[in-house]
């Protein structure tokens, strides 16, 4: 041990973070996780959401954490940068960093420390960022803090490292807000940030979750680079197995707050010991994932025929006088949906995947070109419903389950009470919930059981039609996995046809039949998914393929 | 650039409706003003006269745009009550209306600011329980019990100030703003509630953002984290606030006026509008009208300065 910690920059042991366990602190969203709290382990009315945890990231070392939501994982990083929410306690019995006690820290010398020598970047580069400073105000911070440089030397320094994060015209950054920069952009420059007093541990939240592929690969890639020019370690948490066996050296796999297995990326990810790490693994989305029925060429009915789809916006005026500009989003696009087929629609954020979908749905009128049904009707005889990517923003929060289900069979003339009521009951346990569901609210549900509900309301409509825009982006890999063989069923039970609408590559390999590849506003390739993968054509979908962490 | 000419004709066309609504109004309410003006002398020669003198027998459309254009060059005609200009009646009456405001607004703004950073701040603990109280009191209690409270208590208990000692700014400017400053406190203080209960709640759902989290994660004190980050985008809805508060005070407040003995622009509403006093209650609905239009101009502006998402290129 003694020789353990004198390698090591970062060793903590027994490691526990508790929060005062209160009912109004309840959190449905972690209720999959955590479950129970005599399990997670309980002392005088407090609950451990990390529980001794022990590990230990060398000078220079990737070390992953890999777990799902509510697994303690973030809670560990917030806990060793001294970021815990209020009401928080932090307990260890060593939680040494670089040759200091973190434990015994005052608060000047642990401030002191964060920014300097560990430096954190986090999931949402969106909200991270002060949207009311320039992104070289709040980059300079981090000298003013922390060095004695004068103005002009933060200036320069701030625009090397901006530099180095491979922002392209960095001197023009520097006086941009966050809101002018993308996705990509900004996290680059809170990378930049997190790296401009050259720290010994980087500790990365998340980092790429809210990226697309394409931008998400270029992230990992600067992250490993500055890994390797300046030696810094990382500690980076991830709930995306690909992308911690891409980037990482070691790996901790935490479930309910335990650590229940650590070891090199090979030993976790080829011979994983502990039952958990293998449902894990077995959860990940894929093409080894399909099952037999996905991709078969049955009798080929046409069910939607779009033809030259047009969408434009308006923005704002320009001038007292000025036209409005318009941008098109979506570029006379043509596509066919086969009956009982699962057709995928991907593309990075902004592509137009979206918009394409609330076409489909009847959402937005004032478009060009056709969308109807193979025998020439309106596409709305399909009765086409959509299921969002939020089960969180999309259910009425002060509605219960039931009513929400019943609101479409009421529009639909369904005036008895009681048939409403069976049928909800029916459409619950279709959706694979207990049908005392349906006096609950939406709050009472966690993630994947709310996406349930969003999949039974728009199936009670009995569309031949389901538009599924990121159905399953913002949930946990285990249950994603339920969410997609539940999709799966429900398609062979009833002959439904999907539109499914996805940025992560994997998700439609494992589902979909056909596939159309869409970049800035137009459709670059349609084939079968298998074909797809073995060999794209296009060049964009090519590039995008290769950017697709492997788990 | 552009943006700033647009709303400046915007500015113009929203007076321009104001005026017209003002000066038809007037029109159409039953009530002769000749006849209000001539009393027991009214006989139909005399009215006709009346009338004939002071162009009331020319077409509506007329005698808007004759009104309008004497109001551009500053003159809205004579008052029927005081028998003098409505310009200069109202002058001396606004001088007394702007300070109070300006005043009552400073008092908003420096004692409100650190008030609501401070309860946030502290959010459920001993000051923040203080703090709020106070303002809940200083909400339910109405302006003019107010103004009799601070009377009673700082003008006859404790003698800071004689009541109803009201001297002009020509006078005595010290003696002036020493009176002025219990009035403005009296229309200061259920808008300071107001502003540190709104502030209050802005830090605290800013306190909430990931952008706190970088802040901190910096290295930050959190008087810093408060100071530095949060405050400029908490200060964000609290700005429009302020400007409401600004545009009522500018209208005058007549309990205020009343219970100080001030000669401002509320009383002089009142007094007109019981005697019919139209030129006198249109120039006033004018100004009122400007005061505001120009308020949430300035808020814009200021809006723009604050939130970087809103600044259009």
């Amino acid at each position: 041990m003694e020789s353990d910690k004198k390698d090591s920059l970062l060793s903590v042991r027994n490691l526990s973070v508790s929060f005062p366990a209160k009912r109004g602190n309840y959190d449905p969203a972690r209720a999959d996780a955590v479950s129970s709290r005599e399990e997670a382990g309980q002392d005088c009315g407090r609950k451990n959401v990390v529980n001794q945890v022990s590990f230990a990231v060398g000078p220079g070392e990737i070390v992953g954490i890999v777990g799902e939501s509510g697994s303690g994982k973030s809670m560990t990083a917030l806990a060793l940068m001294g970021l815990l929410p209020e009401g928080a306690a932090r307990g260890a019995d060593e939680l040494c960093f670089d040759g200091r006690d973190l434990a015994r820290l005052s608060d000047r010398e642990y401030r002191e420390l964060k920014g300097s020598r560990m430096a954190m970047i986090f999931q949402e580069p969106m909200t991270s960022l002060n949207p009311v400073y320039t992104v070289g105000k709040q980059t300079e911070e981090m000298l003013r803090l922390h060095t004695d440089c004068g103005a002009q030397e933060r200036r320069q320094r701030t625009i090397q490292a901006f530099k180095e994060a491979g922002l392209s015209d960095p001197e023009r950054v520097m006086d941009q807000y966050p809101h002018q920069l993308s996705g990509g952009q900004r996290q680059r420059v809170m990378i930049a940030m997190a790296m401009i007093c050259e720290p010994a541990l980087l500790i990365a939240d998340e980092p790429t979750t809210a990226l697309d592929v394409t931008v998400q690969a270029r992230i990992l890639g600067l992250i490993k680079q500055l890994n390797r020019d300046h030696g810094t370690a990382v500690l980076f948490i991830s709930h995306d197995l690909g992308v911690i066996r891409q980037l990482c050296s070691r790996v901790l796999v935490m479930y309910q707050g335990r650590i229940v297995e650590q070891g090199s990326i090979r030993d976790i990810f080829e011979h994983p010991r502990e039952e958990y790490t293998r449902t894990l693994l077995d959860a990940v989305p894929g093409l080894h994932k399909r099952s037999p029925v996905s991709g078969r060429e049955g009798e080929r009915e046409r069910l939607l025929l779009v033809e030259n789809l047009s969408v434009a916006y308006e923005g704002n005026r320009r001038g007292l006088f000025g036209g409005r500009p318009r941008t098109e989003a979506v570029k006379k696009i043509s596509f066919e949906v086969y009956r009982g087929e699962i057709l995928g629609l991907v593309g990075e954020s902004g592509c137009g995947k979206s918009t394409t979908a609330k076409a489909v749905a009847g959402l937005i009128g004032g478009y060009e070109g056709k969308i109807v049904t193979g025998d020439g009707q309106a596409a709305a005889s399909l009765r086409p419903q959509m299921v969002f990517q939020d089960p969180y923003g999309s259910l009425n929060p002060s509605k219960r389950i039931g009513w929400i289900l019943e609101e479409s069979l009421k529009m639909r003339g369904m005036k008895r009470g009681v048939d409403r009521v069976a049928r909800v009951k029916e459409m619950l346990r279709e959706v694979g919930l207990d049908v005392e569901y349906a006096s609950r609210y939406p709050r009472d549900l966690s993630g994947g059981q709310r996406q349930r509900v969003a999949i039974a309301a728009a199936l009670i409509a009995e569309p031949k039609l389901l538009i599924l825009d990121e159905p399953v982006s913002a949930l946990d890999v285990t249950v994603q996995s339920q969410i997609l063989n539940l999709l799966l069923r429900l398609r062979e039970r009833h002959g439904l046809s999907y539109l499914f609408i996805s940025h992560d590559i994997n998700v439609v390999y494992q589902i979909c039949d056909r596939v159309c590849v869409m970049y800035r506003g137009e459709i670059v390739e349609t084939a079968q998914t298998m074909r797809l993968a073995k060999c794209p054509e296009h060049e964009y979908t090519k590039r995008l393929l290769n950017d697709v962490p492997d788990a | 650039m552009n943006d700033l000419i647009k709303k400046l004709i915007m500015l113009v066309i929203t007076l321009l409706l104001v005026s017209a609504a003002a000066f038809i109004t007037f029109q159409i309410i039953p009530g002769d003003p000749v006849t209000a003006a001539l009393g027991t002398d009214y006989t139909e020669e005399a009215a006709e006269q009346m009338r004939e003198a002071l162009g009331l027998n020319r077409s509506l459309p007329e005698r808007f745009f004759s009104w309008l254009w004497g109001a551009v060059r500053g003159d809205f005609g004579t008052s029927m009550q005081y028998h003098q200009p409505v310009s200069a009646l109202i002058g001396d009456r606004l001088a007394v209306t702007l300070w109070l405001a300006v005043l009552s607004m400073l008092f908003v703004i420096v004692v409100s600011i650190p008030l609501g950073i401070l309860a946030a701040r502290f959010s459920g603990r001993a000051a923040d329980r203080v703090i709020t109280l106070l303002s809940q009191i200083a909400m339910a209690v109405p302006p003019f019990f107010l103004g009799i409270l601070l009377t009673l208590v700082f003008g006859i208990v404790l003698s800071w100030f004689t009541p109803g000692g009201y001297v002009s700014l020509e006078q005595d400017p010290a003696g002036f703003f020493s009176y002025l400053i219990w009035p403005a406190a009296a229309v200061a203080i259920p808008k300071i509630a107001m502003t540190v209960k709104f502030l209050r709640s802005s830090v605290i759902r800013q306190m909430r953002l990931d952008y706190v989290r970088t802040a901190r994660s910096k290295g930050n004190k959190e008087s810093a984290v408060l100071l530095r980050h949060v405050l400029k985008n908490a200060l964000i809805p609290v700005v429009t606030f302020l400007g409401m508060a600004a545009a009522d005070v500018l209208a005058g407040s007549i309990i205020v006026e009343q219970v100080f003995g001030l000669p401002g622009i509320g009383r002089l509403l009142v007094v007109s509008i019981s005697n019919r006093d139209y030129a006198v209650v249109q120039a006033i609905i004018l100004y009122i009208a400007f005061a505001v239009v120009v308020i949430n101009f300035l808020v814009d502006l200021l809006y723009q300065r604050l939130d970087p998402r809103v600044r259009l290129n």
